[in-house]
């Protein structure tokens, strides 16, 4: 039995967050979700268009019965994440913001002075701040003493598939933090998510990896299992590593027993 | 009078209400229920409850949002 996970008063049995862009259809999403175990799913602001067609997930997301979690992305600076956050909080009725700033679109790497700027203002305004950020040590310290529920570190560019580009730092920030850490942005793959719950992070936030794999439903199936046994690792406590071989069997006994036959 | 919803220009009858607008737009259908979206006037939000009897002014320009899947 794992124990379980608590951000912002709010308790999650699943450690694997799902995002939710990307996917094919929502009926491949629902599948997805459902099979990923998550509790928590993102969800983003939109201007409404006023000719076309409407993106209707937020129906079989509400049947799903998990907890939804909008994002600020788009936003290029703290006065624009806080108005996104404003609105997603009038749209859903959550406090809860996934805060994302990011005003480069080639990487979309968060902007740390304005992610730390909205952060204040909005925890001001009583919402329960989960930061998308750098994996930079010292930035996350500071956004977990601004009042972040969480720091969600970026293993690597959002989208990008390329795992644990930022490891070394993401340790740092796992060993040093005290509020919740959830690796976000760039596993790509089942290991990437068991490794880094391995290394302690407390949850991951995983979208691409999923939405375009081959079958995004079985994907996410594998990222359950693999968080489950990444966290389980953790908990149990993982084996000091060596530079040398330690044998694993009793090959001194088995030795003896031919020398004193060669000098009988 | 003339306002702009999502930056299009609209003409619209003077005393219209938020609710009225989006109704007559065909960005909601039903009054009753508003989940899922927001408005705002001129950048500042409007809570759903005040729909109801916010009129728009002249000029005003109103921006209604959804929400979509995002990661």
């Amino acid at each position: 039995m794992q124990g379980d996970l608590v951000i912002g008063g709010k308790k999650f049995k699943s450690r694997l967050f799902v995002g939710t862009g990307k996917f094919s259809s929502a009926d491949v999403l629902k599948k997805a979700v459902m099979a990923s175990g998550s509790e928590l799913v993102t969800m983003s602001v939109k201007r409404v268009h006023l000719h076309g067609e409407r993106d209707e997930i937020l129906t079989p997301l509400r049947e799903l019965g998990v907890t939804l979690l909008p994002n600020t992305a788009g936003a290029r600076n703290a006065k624009e994440a806080v108005y996104a956050a404003q609105i997603a909080r009038e749209c859903l009725g959550t406090s809860l913001i996934k805060l994302e700033v990011h005003p480069d679109q080639r990487y979309l790497l968060p902007d740390p002075i304005e992610t730390l700027n909205a952060a204040e203002e909005l925890v001001r305004d009583g919402f329960t701040v989960m930061p998308y950020c750098q994996a930079d040590p010292v930035l996350a310290k500071r956004l977990a003493d601004a009042g972040a529920a969480c720091v969600m570190p970026l293993a690597a560019p959002i989208g990008s598939n390329r795992g644990l580009l930022m490891k070394e730092m993401l340790r740092i920030i796992i060993e040093q933090s005290e509020v919740p850490v959830v690796v976000d942005a760039g596993l790509g793959r089942p290991s990437d998510a068991a490794l880094a719950m391995e290394m302690g992070a407390d949850a991951v936030l995983v979208n691409t990896a999923i939405a375009v794999s081959g079958n995004p439903e079985k994907m996410a199936a594998a990222f359950r299992k693999a968080v489950a046994a990444g966290r389980e690792a953790y908990e149990a406590g993982l084996g000091e590593s060596f530079n040398y071989a330690s044998a694993t069997s009793d090959l001194s006994g088995f030795l003896k027993s031919l020398d004193e036959e060669q000098n009988r | 009078m003339i306002v702009s919803i999502n930056n299009e220009k609209k003409t619209v009858r003077d005393g219209t209400t938020l609710t009225e607008l989006l109704l007559g737009e065909k960005i909601i259908a039903d009054a009753g229920n508003l989940s899922g979206i927001a408005a705002a006037v001129n950048e500042k939000i409007v809570s759903k409850k005040d729909w109801n009897h916010y009129e728009i002014k002249e000029g005003d320009s109103v921006d209604v949002f959804s929400m979509v899947s995002g990661g």
